[in-house]
């Protein structure tokens, strides 16, 4: 398998309110700030179970760093986490909960170095999720149900907003890829599900369209040249429509708008 | 919904192949005129403002071929086909400086267009052909109002392209401009450009097998390309009514042998303002315009004159003989100057022109 699909289900299932009741157990100061500060809004945050040296605290993973990863103190206070991470029959790199608050948002971006053909794959265990977290890889929206166990190829374009009024919490493990796991992905699957209300991406889409049709709404559109100015712009005469999208979206489709102009360019 | 109210004041910007089959990327333009020396800054211009990036549309090619019907274009007065390195950024930069004329300099789009038959081969040409039209068509909207004249400058490996042009539009004046190979080829060898480096922009233009490349010296490589493209120019102005234009008769053409082709008045006032365009370095405003052939021929190295010699100068001949049956006796090809003593680097402004 040289390139593996950019998300895909994998045969393997967890008990995820085990996993939780785990989880909750862990004290508040546990938590610490995603470091990648300038592209979430400060509702990422997470614990390390395994990292490089051991820390709790060392959410950021060296992509350098070859040897496996240490146990963490906190993972000794988690046996169903412990258990579960038996089941992954591959060299870990580092494993961490992530949690997304409500209201989260993680911008578009790109994680280069977990390229599947250079050996690395992240996997996301979900915990706790609701039906508005909204999970973008390459534009396409990815919806984990808890207990699951998906692989993402998040050195693709990708982005998180949790829309809902409860956390996401994922268990997230950066695995080296060997035989097991490239078993696993081809033995994955890609359920079909149905949101329960459109997704802010497609209300977008669907306001883009409402734009091209309504030359006057363009028009005030290009009045502003300043981007930020301009996303604020877009989110009001958005809702003005009747379309619910947020900032994120708009940024997005600035970035990938950028990015289909350039790619041309690019071998 | 009607597309008057839905292109207005749009642009194609880039045709590529997806799944689905070839689709647009549209930008709008407004009056946004074409002032930059290559499409792609103009665009790039355009993509500073935030509306450019976030609400672009995407549309299968049928509705440019639409559009094409709904609003036709500026007709191209001329098309502009060369071998690189030989004055042509400078002659569209002159005609970009006359209010009437607007020029669409190497649209990538177009070269899209053209060669999507090296990624689709069962694409009739005939089909292929109205998208180049289209595409042209789209290029050429009338954005301010007092354009009048529309000319295309394309890549400099477009020549061999040139049938399925010619097949788009028969009657439109096309010139094939070329300096001496060897002084392009130096340039060339300098600073490559993408068809310079193989399997770059795909198939190579010389018809050379992917494998063969690698092996080959980067002197060779260079003097085949070249030669394929000054073939091509040598064969399409004996037979396509093309009109071969040297480097050295720039930038006096314009206003005296080109002038009907590119519709160009030859005042007093328009002439200044085409030499006055003609002043800066066409792609380095910091550099004027100057003639460094003889600097270019003492820096080639041996290996690359002997390439072009071998690949090149039989055609580059034959193109010169062809001028000069046509043209003005003033602007006749000299004897070729004894090399001169001495070695002098050249400099960023010699290699850009």
């Amino acid at each position: 398998m040289k390139i593996p699909p950019r998300f895909v289900r994998l045969p393997l299932a967890f008990d995820a309110a085990a996993l939780l009741a785990e989880v909750s157990e862990l004290p508040d100061e546990a938590w610490a700030a995603h470091f990648n500060a300038h592209y979430h809004n400060g509702g990422w945050s997470g614990v390390a179970l395994r990292a490089g040296d051991g820390d709790s605290s060392r959410l950021f993973i060296d992509p350098n760093a070859r040897d496996e990863a240490q146990d963490t103190p906190l993972l000794a206070r988690c046996p169903s986490l412990m258990q579960a991470l038996e089941s992954f029959r591959c060299p870990m790199r580092a494993v961490r909960l992530l949690r997304l608050a409500p209201g989260g948002n993680i911008d578009l971006h790109q994680d280069p170095d977990l390229r599947f053909d250079a050996g690395q794959a992240r996997l996301h265990i979900a915990l706790a999720t609701n039906p508005d977290v909204e999970f973008y890889v390459d534009g396409e929206r990815v919806m984990m149900e808890p207990g699951e166990c998906w692989y993402l190829d998040l050195s693709r374009p990708h982005r998180v907003a949790n829309r809902g009024s409860s956390a996401r919490i994922h268990l997230v493990v950066d695995a080296v890829v060997n035989d097991w796991l490239i078993a696993q992905i081809a033995a994955g699957d890609l359920p079909r599900r149905e949101a329960s209300r459109p997704s802010s991406a497609s209300e977008f889409e669907r306001f883009r369209q409402i734009v091209f049709a309504q030359p006057a709404l363009a028009e005030r559109l290009r009045a502003t040249s300043d981007a930020d100015a301009f996303v604020s712009l877009s989110v009001e005469l958005g809702q003005g429509s009747g379309c619910e999208f947020t900032p994120a979206d708009v940024k997005a489709e600035m970035a990938q708008g950028r990015h289909r102009w350039i790619a041309q360019w690019i071998l | 919904m009607d597309p008057v109210s839905r292109f207005d004041g749009w642009i194609p910007i880039r045709v590529y192949a997806a799944a689905s089959g070839y689709r647009v990327d549209w930008c709008y333009f407004g009056t946004r005129r074409l002032t930059e020396p290559f499409f792609r800054d103009s665009v790039q211009n355009a993509l500073q403002e935030p509306f450019n990036v976030a609400f672009r549309q995407d549309t299968a090619i049928d509705a440019l071929l639409e559009w094409a019907q709904v609003r036709p274009g500026i007709e191209p007065t001329a098309f502009i086909f060369h071998t690189s390195r030989c004055g042509s950024t400078l002659l569209s930069r002159m005609l970009m400086a006359l209010e009437s004329h607007v020029v669409a300099s190497e649209p990538p789009l177009l070269d899209a267009v053209l060669r999507a038959h090296l990624s689709t081969p069962a694409l009739p040409a005939d089909v292929q052909a109205a998208w180049v039209r289209a595409t042209i068509s789209g290029l050429a909207q009338r954005r301010v109002g007092n354009e009048s004249r529309f000319v295309v400058k394309l890549d400099g490996w477009s020549i061999v392209d040139l049938p399925l042009m010619r097949r788009a539009y028969p009657d439109v004046p096309w010139i094939f401009l070329y300096r001496d190979p060897l002084e392009v080829a130096m340039s060339q060898f300098k600073m490559p450009g993408a068809y310079m480096v193989p399997g770059v922009i795909g198939p190579s233009v010389a018809r050379i097998s992917t494998d063969e490349p690698i092996v080959m010296p980067r002197e060779e490589f260079i003097a085949r390309v070249l030669g394929r493209i000054f073939e091509a120019g040598l064969e399409g102005c004996r037979s396509a009514g093309g009109r071969p234009v040297h480097y050295r008769e720039l930038p006096e053409a314009l206003w005296a042998t080109l002038a009907g082709d590119f519709g160009v008045a030859t005042d007093a006032a328009t002439i200044a303002t085409l030499r006055d365009a003609a002043r800066p370095d066409a792609k380095n405003p910091y550099f004027e315009f100057v003639r460094d052939s003889e600097q270019k021929q003492r820096a080639s190295s041996e290996v690359l004159r002997r390439a072009v010699d071998r690949w090149v100068a039989p055609a580059y001949a034959s193109l010169e003989a062809l001028r000069d049956t046509r043209a003005d006796p003033r602007t006749k090809s000299p004897a070729p100057a004894p090399a001169a003593a001495g070695f002098s680097p050249v400099t960023t402004a010699s290699v850009r022109s």
